[in-house]
């Protein structure tokens, strides 16, 4: 701010000093007494002359940014501009003087009328031309933002497809261990078809994760393909303390639901429901139609969730990611919810739209008005 | 001319007419300072250098003072694009209050102090010459007012600027980040179902030790490689881990068909390199160079260091590389998630070139600059 | 000499079998029990009073940490977790269970395990042999032998190592290393063949290891001088240490004179 004072307070003292110096000449006041509608009109013509130039200045402004790296390269450039506008000035009075008086202009008097141009006309548009370099400057900052904000949010949503992305691929690295060793178990024993059956159930589930990896939804029958595969080896893993029921009404295997949307519902009934018991238990998926909504839930009569337990304060990484994926994609018009179980146990209850169309994340479907 | 649609024809209809009705205020302006000035019937002129330079002075000494209240004052009560005409109102009233009340008092003060008995009479004080006074500086340096909140808020859009270019270089940080974490992603199931099909052969075949001696590498290598999960650098040293993991569990496959023997320079262990590079290089080499021959194969692996960079070569003894192989269109799946993940993390210019060995087989040549 | 007893711990059926099944491949080991819960676990081992326990951690409603802790005091078994997940090694590591073995098992890694644990048995069984001949020999001389059978004082040397690498987990006893070589960021400690990366320095190191024992011979190599097998004088004053399976190793000149003189005292060595 200091800085802008000074150069216009400096302006401001040399012109003052012009006026001193110029007072042998007529005061511009008493050479003609102009009305005040005069001014006015005078006025104006100047100010819409200056509106004019103003996108030109503008664009200036932002071919020769102050806030740069080379901000010197700037700096000079827009304090001999207006120096250089006095060129056309000094022609244009010369060309209009000449064919006013048709004489050529006194060479003579050249120098000075050039001084007079240099002290009058330049020193007056330099702070006009400043002031609106200093506008168009701001003007460029909030257009930047503005595009800066939209593509942040566009970055987001990216990030947040990445990091799912990354995510699903990830299958839990104990499950994996576990299951791994069981399958060491197994040949060990001389089990071969119970090895290649669990090695064929891992392999499945490897490729539905791949193969869904870039698609947002998948229809509800390749989610219960992938968890068949899952709950197979947990089956195997688990032995005779798991039994599962699995209740898909065949309507409901037509919608589309977000990719591995079921995945950590089930590994979480798996890993804190029934494999924190030691007795046995069972675990139910059911998923049904519900009018414009697709209803699926994920039971378990295990351990039951903790004292103080709840939802969404509570949740871990996973569930923490289908909340957001739901969010991404549905907005406020999808559902999770967690609670207990009648009897024991816990249950997740899912509520999305009914589509049998893939919706894009965030985009303009009919619940995202 | 395109995007003339009506939308942006409305807009700089819109633009245009303020500009004009800006302009039209600005004249305004200027006529009725002239008006007001002409009022003052030549009061308050500056005489001599000496007062010039003192009223300018005190003019700008007194405009100083009042910049930060102004300053202030904008950041109380901006102008926004939600909220515009509240304070445009406020602030065009307090341009002409503050500058004329202001000039008024300074006008006083210089009178005081320079000037003397011609510009200031405190007997004649609140006549309306000072009135007029007033109201000229009201009419005339109100603008100074209105330069200074706009300068307000420019500054405050310098800083929420700067700071949007910060949020924004960091998101598109972590994009990146987050891309190159899915792609490298993207190998491991790739290479866990190609070690689950060989299980299934195994087991089938009824060769149980490979299958127990398969599980127990396959373990090791997932641990290798989700020990270095979410870092997109990892040591030389942390890399070879992985790749003797990987090479381990293809010997089981391929028995004692595969010859592989690695050599590291010492001075080289501690580097940094992208992860998961070597080993699917080293995977394709496997796939093309040996899978396909019934006999036994080598596989030279050699990480060394040429000044900045770090120079990697595979080298395998197979078929070598068909004739009319170019890496930009031939190459598998493999090694293109690798230059994928190379040219976002060094640049679009990858120094890996696939070239058929002197003496039969292919040899893969990687340069990765040292950061 | 009598087979050890094992009880196999794990809630998962194929687990249970898989390690059964390498347990019965050695004929100087038995199982007793197996398990598939920590109730049942506690119960047992109470009952039987095995030898060695495999014992998964991750296990419903009672973890392998709290069948440690229900253990009874006095003869406590060798304990060798057998997991997935390599989160608790620390834990593991301080409630002083001999290994951690990370699933899916490494037949060579579960017989590496049993060995320590049958040789540290012996060794008990042995100290235990010696101290009920000395307390027999104490009775019968009348009072106690002074110092019989107490340990002698330890100063808070360390006695052994947490060493974790990408792929394992590994507790290496001190006494068992043979060398330590340094280089710029880690050290490489060798023991019974094996090398392991460890992450701190040879300086930190010399700093915890008893001084009676270990010697820092050269700027980048300790030596346990329990696994010294003889010190050679080479030309103009150079001296090498051979350990116990050949390794050589220089020593430095700022160095050979403590080395001399502790060998002095250890070997008799002259000059």
């Amino acid at each position: 701010m200091l800085a802008v004072f000074a150069v216009i307070g400096t302006v401001t003292v040399a012109e003052q000093f012009l006026i001193v110096a110029n007072t042998t000449k007529a005061p511009p006041s008493a050479k003609s007494v102009k009305t005040i509608e005069a001014v006015f009109w005078g006025s104006l013509r100047y100010y819409l002359a200056w509106a004019m130039v103003t996108p030109g200045v503008f664009w200036l402004s932002r071919r020769l940014p102050l806030l740069q790296r080379r901000w010197w390269w700037a700096v000079l450039a827009h304090l001999a501009i207006p120096l250089a506008a006095s060129v056309p000035f000094f022609a244009f009075r010369l060309l209009v003087n000449s064919v006013l008086t048709a004489t050529p202009y006194p060479v003579d008097a050249l120098a000075a009328l050039w001084r007079r141009i240099l002290t009058g006309d330049t020193v007056a548009i330099a702070p006009t031309y400043w002031a609106l370099v200093a506008l168009g400057t701001m003007v460029g900052f909030a257009r930047d933002e503005a595009a800066r904000r939209l593509r942040a949010v566009e970055l987001r949503r990216s990030l947040s497809t990445a990091q799912v992305d990354a995510l699903r691929m990830q299958l839990q690295p104990h499950f994996l261990f576990n299951t791994l060793n069981a399958i060491g178990s197994l040949a060990q024993a001389g089990e071969t078809e119970a090895v290649v059956r669990v090695v064929d159930h891992l392999g499945t589930l490897l490729r539905l994760s791949m193969e869904s990896s870039g698609r947002p939804c998948v229809p509800l029958s390749d989610e219960t393909r992938m968890l068949d595969a899952y709950l197979a080896i947990e089956e195997v893993r688990f032995g005779d303390r798991l039994r599962v029921s699995r209740r898909i009404e065949p309507q409901a295997a037509q919608a589309f639901v977000p990719a591995l949307i079921l995945q950590p519902l089930v590994e979480n009934a798996l890993t804190h429901g029934i494999g924190r018991r030691i007795e046995a238990g069972t675990l139910e998926v059911a998923a049904r139609r519900d009018g414009r909504w697709l209803e699926v839930s994920v039971r378990d009569d295990g351990a039951g969730l903790p004292v103080g337990w709840s939802w969404p304060t509570g949740a871990g990484r996973g569930l923490a990611n289908v909340k957001e994926r739901l969010a991404a994609i549905y907005g406020v018009a999808a559902s999770c919810a967690i609670g207990p179980a009648e009897g024991r146990g816990t249950v997740a209850r899912l509520r999305i739209p009914w589509t049998t169309q893939p919706a894009e994340a965030g985009g303009s479907a009919p619940w995202n008005a | 001319m395109n995007g003339l649609t009506r939308a942006s024809v409305r807009r700089a209809a819109l633009v245009g007419a303020v500009a004009l009705l800006a302009c039209a205020l600005m004249a305004f302006r200027s006529a009725a300072s002239r008006y007001v000035a002409v009022g003052l019937h030549g009061d308050f002129v500056l005489k001599g250098l000496n007062e010039r330079l003192s009223w300018v002075g005190l003019y700008y000494g007194a405009w100083i003072a009042l910049t930060p209240l102004i300053l202030a004052s904008a950041r109380w009560y901006p102008v926004r694009r939600d909220r515009w005409a509240g304070p445009l109102l406020v602030h065009g009233l307090a341009g002409f209050l503050v500058a004329g009340g202001s000039m008024v008092v300074m006008s006083a003060v210089f009178g005081v102090l320079v000037a003397g008995e011609e510009w200031a009479n405190p007997a004649e004080w609140l006549t309306p010459r000072w009135l007029r006074l007033g109201a000229y500086h009201a009419v005339t340096d109100s603008i100074v007012y209105w330069a200074i909140l706009a300068g307000g808020h420019g500054l405050a859009l310098y800083e929420s600027w700067k700071r949007s270019r910060l949020q924004s270089a960091e998101l598109e940080q972590s994009l990146a980040a987050a891309q190159v974490e899915a792609l490298k992603m993207k190998l491991q199931p790739h290479f866990l179902f190609n070690t689950l099909n060989s299980i299934s052969f195994l087991a089938l075949a009824g060769d149980t030790p490979a299958v127990g001696l398969m599980v127990e590498r396959l373990g090791r290598l997932l641990r290798a490689s989700t020990s270095t999960r979410g870092q997109q650098w990892v040591t030389v040293a942390d890399e070879l881990e992985l790749l003797e993991q990987y090479v381990s569990i293809e010997e089981v496959r391929f028995r004692d068909r595969l010859n592989v023997t690695l050599r590291v320079a010492p001075d080289t262990r501690a580097l940094l390199i992208p992860s998961l590079v070597l080993q699917p290089i080293v995977e394709n080499s496997i796939k093309h160079g040996l899978s396909k021959r019934l006999d036994a194969g080598r596989l030279d692996v050699t990480v060394v260091r040429d000044h900045d960079a770090l120079i990697v070569t595979v080298l395998d003894d197979g078929p070598g590389l068909p004739p009319g192989w170019a890496l930009d269109t031939h190459c598998g799946r493999g090694l293109r998630n690798v230059i994928e993940r190379l040219s976002a993390l060094y640049g679009p210019r990858v120094d890996l070139e696939l070239t058929n060995a002197p003496g039969g087989g292919t040899r893969v040549r990687l340069r990765l600059p040292i950061p | 000499m009598e087979r050890v007893t094992v009880v196999i711990v794990d809630d998962e059926v194929l687990a249970r079998k898989g390690l059964q099944a390498l347990v019965e491949r050695r004929t100087d080991c038995e199982v007793v029990a197996v398990c598939a819960n920590g109730r049942e676990a506690a119960s047992r081992i109470a009952e039987l009073e095995p030898g060695v326990i495999l014992l998964d951690i991750q296990m419903p409603e009672v973890t392998g940490f709290d069948v440690l802790a229900q253990l009874p005091p006095g003869r406590q078994p060798a304990v060798i977790f057998v997991t997935a997940y390599d989160e608790h090694a620390v834990r593991a590591f301080e409630a002083r269970a001999l290994d951690y073995i990370l699933k899916p098992v490494s037949p060579a890694r579960l017989d590496a395990a049993l060995d320590r644990a049958l040789a540290r048995i012996r060794d008990c069984r042995l100290a235990e042999y010696g101290r009920t001949v000395l307390e027999a020999v104490a009775t019968l001389q009348g009072g106690a032998a002074a110092g019989a059978g107490r340990r002698p004082p330890s100063a808070d040397w360390l006695e052994r190592l947490m060493i974790k690498d990408g792929v394992a987990i590994h507790f290496v006893e001190v006494p068992d290393i043979d060398w330590i070589e340094g280089a710029d960021y880690y050290v490489t400690i060798h023991a019974g063949g094996k090398s392991f990366l460890y992450r701190e320095s040879l300086r930190h190191l010399e700093e915890r290891l008893d001084p009676a024992c270990f010697l820092r011979i050269h700027v980048s190599a300790i030596v346990n001088l329990g696994k010294v097998r003889e010190i050679r004088r080479g030309f103009g004053g150079h001296y090498t240490v051979v350990l116990a399976d050949g390794k050589k190793l220089p020593v430095s000149r700022r160095r050979k004179k403590e080395l001399l003189d502790l060998g002095a005292a250890r070997f008799g060595l002259k000059g």
